[in-house]
């Protein structure tokens, strides 16, 4: 579904990324590990389109990602693509259903309609209640739960968790963690996570360990 | 590594932080150049009086006392529109010597003239009969700067014989107390408010400018704190990082002061610009504002930190929210108490300057009351959107009102400032230019009077009409001469004793020259002419001369009570006699009426004056003159005020705004990451600004109308001009206050296209 062919990427004389090869099926659970500066977050960007590589393109369902324009690239996160980072980086004005609908809103969804499936979400999330607190009035894993179903409202094909638990105790990160899980296997899409954490990258079905901007191994489990 | 390296660490190493000083120093810079130039006003106002106060004739003696070396008689001609002070002064005995002032370096002899440069340069360049014959004699110098009231002045001093001239009885030309004059009041008035009104979007500016890197800053001073710093060492640091932008703001501003104050005196008031220097503040007053600006600043910095130094670890985590009480808007009443105290103590008839102090005060209050409300207003603008959101935009833009509504109406307290004070001018200027017809005066515009003829107990004018009449035809001029008796009506059964002003002249030949008066009013045979609307119950009235000196017993003539009345159909500023009427009375006249013709003018009024040199003459040109300079005046003050406001208020809209997006750089960042076409977040930015402004302006226009009518109040206290009189351009500063925010609004745009989707994760 969603491919990676000789990306590279660099910084200066930094290889971020040094001709990385993968691909994610639909569904798939997919934990980015590595030490610091070993390319996790860059390939995350990559793939999701923020960035362009500086060689090799990004495939979704075959089609080149890297040839789109800069607001295909958006339309394209905004529609097939969810994120989940670290602090949630919610709206801080916004209310906790406010910030779940955004991504429905910006597609066009009726204010009703948005509203009542973040609702929805937020409600499968465990959030029932918390639907007109703003982020500052959350903790930090009500918060997150919120930027979840924040990713997820719009039915994304895959998420992108970047450190989504950095901010969080292990409990909470856990509790998190398996929010996102659930929810995504509900809804059928795909997860890329980037992590330091190894019991986070250990719910992962599949793991790729980054080093120096290269795949160093990957494992299934 | 000390608090101060820190602080310098911090600028050289982060840009934005150095664009944050760059704009504290600029609207440092601004403020304190404003509080100079405008506090400098009232000195240049006694520069231009202390340099005119050898025309005063307050220390007049009588003609009899030991000091009475001199003569001066005081008037005023106009030549092509210009006005031209004349000073006809004769020595009381052959000999004298009269003291001098700066800039006069002569009492002019008989045959002798000085002539200020500009005059002396028209003179030479217009035919003598249309203006140097008024000056006869040869010209034997200069008036110098120092004698003027402006360069460009037009000014004479002609000598003539001792003991021909009607005049003051002076030891001098100096030794005169310098007092400002008439229009001095209303430069007052202008330029405190002035400076009340644009020292607020100084200070949005400033506190705009420095907030641009405040959130930053108050994370890493949070980091400090939580890292050990004690709040002393907080404080500090931003003590130091705020007074570098501030020291030198300050000192740009104080070394700019004097080519400013050139600038300045280029703007013309009164009639003509400034000399240098005129605009020039003492030095201390200059080292007082030079430090007070960086105390202040600074001040608000420190104040600002409350929350990182009492609550570091909420600052970190940016949690906090501030509550806006509705209780604000009590604010608004309290203002408008002083500003109404101020009006009642203005207008009370006090004569000294401090009594515009509290209605300044006032203003000043009304201003940043308007300022403190708006937040209030703008979470209650915030809250009417977010009830009714259809698109993202409008919710983001919504929540952000209601949500920090502190931060939302920072960009537009300039522009709310701003629309205040040019709705207050707009309404003040049609109000005084509506008086304008009311000063023409009495005569028709064709019409030269010599006032006070044949009243004079000195000079060789025994028969002033005929010599008059004798020197327009010497010049081939044809100019009717209509001799008139000046004097007033005035009632003895009525303790009251209301009195009209009238004149005994033929109807016929005086309807050539007074306003409202045709020669179809008039009939054969002795008879009254009354204005339209008058009171015809003339019984016990009495007709009395206008005294020739102030000191003069007026004579009194009662009027018979069979003379024929006649109401007129227009109105007349003066009641008209008959001569059959007082046939006695009018074998000698007082004054004389002469008719001109637009062509001959000025060479009517050459005639009259080389004649009656020391005779006050009435000329409509020469008073409209006046009032015109007057309004120029207002007119250019509030253009030059507005335009510096608008100026003021958009730069720190811009400013603002721009601050308040890089305040959400991660949050934007992060949204852009998601898929959040910029045009929707523009779109909220600009809503974000506009919004609040599109509401303020309305309030902050009636604000600043109501308290221009109470300015307008004061003004009639002052000139005794002034009504009311609203007009469609009173909407021009709202409309303009919203395009400059619109404008700023725009200043969004750029600094979110700086942003990029990876700007989440940034520090």
């Amino acid at each position: 579904m969603l491919a990676g062919r000789g990306l590279t990427k660099h910084y200066g004389g930094v290889h971020a990324l040094d001709g990385v090869d993968i691909s994610i099926e639909p569904g798939q659970v997919l934990a980015v590990v590595g030490p610091s500066g070993s390319g996790k977050t860059s390939l995350l960007h990559v793939l999701s389109g923020i960035l362009r590589p500086d060689s090799g393109d990004v495939f979704l369902d075959g089609q080149s990602v890297g040839t789109l324009s800069e607001a295909a690239r958006s339309e394209l996160r905004r529609t097939a693509f969810g994120f989940v980072f670290q602090s949630g980086m919610l709206v801080a004005e916004l209310t906790a259903e406010e910030n779940a609908a955004l991504p429905l809103l910006l597609a066009g969804m009726p204010r009703q309609q948005a509203v009542a499936d973040a609702r929805d979400w937020l409600a499968r999330l465990g959030l029932v209640g918390l639907e007109k607190r703003r982020p500052g009035e959350m903790s930090g894993g009500q918060a997150q739960r919120v930027a979840i179903a924040r990713a997820l409202a719009h039915r994304p094909r895959v998420i992108f968790a970047d450190e989504p638990t950095g901010a969080l105790d292990t409990r909470t990160g856990q509790d998190m963690m398996s929010a996102l899980l659930t929810s995504a296997a509900e809804s059928g899409a795909a997860v890329v996570v980037v992590t330091h954490d190894a019991a986070i990258a250990g719910r992962a079905r599949r793991v790729v360990e980054l080093s120096d901007g290269r795949i160093l191994q990957e494992v299934y489990s | 590594m000390s608090v101060f390296r820190i602080a310098l660490a911090v600028l050289r190493n982060d840009s934005r932080s150095r664009i944050g000083t760059a704009l504290v120093t600029v609207g440092v810079a601004l403020g304190v150049s404003l509080v100079l130039w405008l506090a400098s006003a009232p000195n240049a106002l006694q520069h231009r009086a202390e340099r005119t106060a050898w025309r005063s004739t307050d220390n007049a003696v009588s003609q009899q006392d030991t000091r009475a070396l001199m003569a001066m008689a005081t008037n005023s001609d106009q030549y092509d529109g210009k006005l031209i002070h004349r000073f006809d002064v004769a020595l009381t005995k052959a000999g004298n010597t009269p003291t001098l002032a700066p800039g006069i370096s002569k009492v002019p002899g008989p045959g002798e003239v000085l002539l200020s440069p500009v005059l002396a340069d028209l003179v030479k360049a217009t035919p003598p009969q249309l203006l140097g014959d008024r000056f006869p004699g040869q010209v034997v110098g200069e008036i110098g700067d120092q004698a003027l009231e402006y360069p460009d002045e037009l000014v004479a001093i002609i000598g003539h014989q001792p003991g021909t001239i009607d005049g003051r009885f002076l030891a001098g030309f100096g030794g005169n107390d310098a007092v400002a004059q008439d229009n001095g009041d209303m430069l007052y008035l202008l330029t405190r408010v002035g400076m009340v009104v644009l020292i607020v979007p100084c200070l949005v500016l400033v506190a705009s400018a420095a907030r641009l890197t405040a959130t930053r800053r108050e994370r890493r001073l949070a980091a400090l704190r939580l890292a050990g710093a004690t709040p002393v060492q907080v404080i500090a640091m931003t003590a130091v990082e705020t007074v570098i932008g501030a020291v030198l703001g300050s000192v740009l501003a104080v070394a700019v002061a004097q080519p400013l104050s050139h600038l300045t005196a280029m703007i013309p008031w009164g009639g003509g610009t400034w000399l240098p220097g005129d605009f020039t503040s003492g030095p201390l007053f200059v080292g007082f504002v030079a430090v007070l600006a960086p105390v202040l600043v600074v001040g608000a910095a420190v104040l600002g930190l409350r929350r990182v130094v009492d609550r570091p670890l909420m600052a970190a985590a940016e949690q906090s929210r501030r509550k806006i009480s509705p209780a604000r808007l009590l604010g608004l009443v309290a203002a408008g108490g002083v500003f109404l105290l101020g009006l009642s103590i203005a207008t009370g008839g006090r004569s000294d300057l401090d009594r515009f102090t509290v209605v300044l005060v006032g203003l000043g209050a009304v201003a940043v009351a308007l300022v403190l409300a708006g937040p209030v207003v703008t979470a209650l603008v915030g809250r009417y959107f977010v009830g009714r959101w259809r698109k993202p935009s409008t919710l983001l833009a919504g929540r952000r009102l209601l949500g920090d509504p502190v931060a939302s109406f920072r960009a537009a307290a300039g522009v709310v400032v701003a629309v205040f004070a040019g709705s207050m001018a707009l309404t003040m200027l049609p109000g005084l230019e509506r008086e304008m017809p009311t000063f023409s005066g009495p005569w028709k515009d064709n019409a030269i009077v010599a006032q006070t003829v044949g009243q004079s107990t000195v000079g060789p004018h025994t028969d002033a009409i005929a010599e008059l009449r004798a020197e327009l035809a010497r010049r081939n001029l044809n100019a009717p001469v209509i001799p008139l008796v000046g004097g007033s009506l005035t009632s003895t059964s009525d303790e009251n004793r209301p009195s009209y002003e009238a004149v005994i002249a033929p109807c016929k030949d005086i309807a050539m020259v007074l306003s409202g008066l045709s020669t179809s009013d008039c009939t054969d045979g002795p008879a009254v002419y009354l204005p339209r609307g008058s009171s015809d119950a003339l019984h016990s009235m009495e007709f009395r001369l206008n005294p020739s000196t102030p000191t003069d017993t007026p004579s009194a003539r009662p009027l018979p009570a069979d003379v024929p009345l006649h109401k007129l159909s227009d109105w007349t500023d003066m009641i008209v006699i008959d001569p059959a009427v007082f046939p006695d009375l009018a074998a000698k006249p007082t004054g004389a009426a002469t008719v001109t013709t637009p062509s001959t003018k000025d060479a009517v009024y050459t005639a009259v004056v080389r004649v009656l040199p020391d005779v006050a003459v009435s000329d409509n040109y020469r008073d409209i003159g006046h009032m015109d300079t007057l309004m120029a005046d207002l007119r250019r003050a509030t253009a030059i005020g507005l335009g510096l406001m608008a100026l003021l208020s958009g730069a720190s809209a811009a400013v603002a705004a721009a601050g308040s997006v890089i305040d959400r750089r991660r949050t934007f960042g992060a949204l852009i990451a998601a898929g959040t076409p910029v045009r929707v977040l523009a779109r909220a930015l600009r809503r974000e600004v506009v919004l609040p402004v599109l509401v303020a302006t309305i309030g902050s226009s009636l604000a600043g109308m109501l308290v221009g009518l109470g300015l307008l109040d004061i003004t009639h206290s002052i000139s005794g001009h002034g009504e009311s009189l609203l007009s469609p351009w009173i909407l021009a500063p709202g409309v303009a206050g919203f395009a400059v925010a619109l404008a700023a609004a725009a200043a969004c745009g750029p600094v979110l296209r700086t942003f990029s989707a990876r700007d989440y994760s940034a520090e």
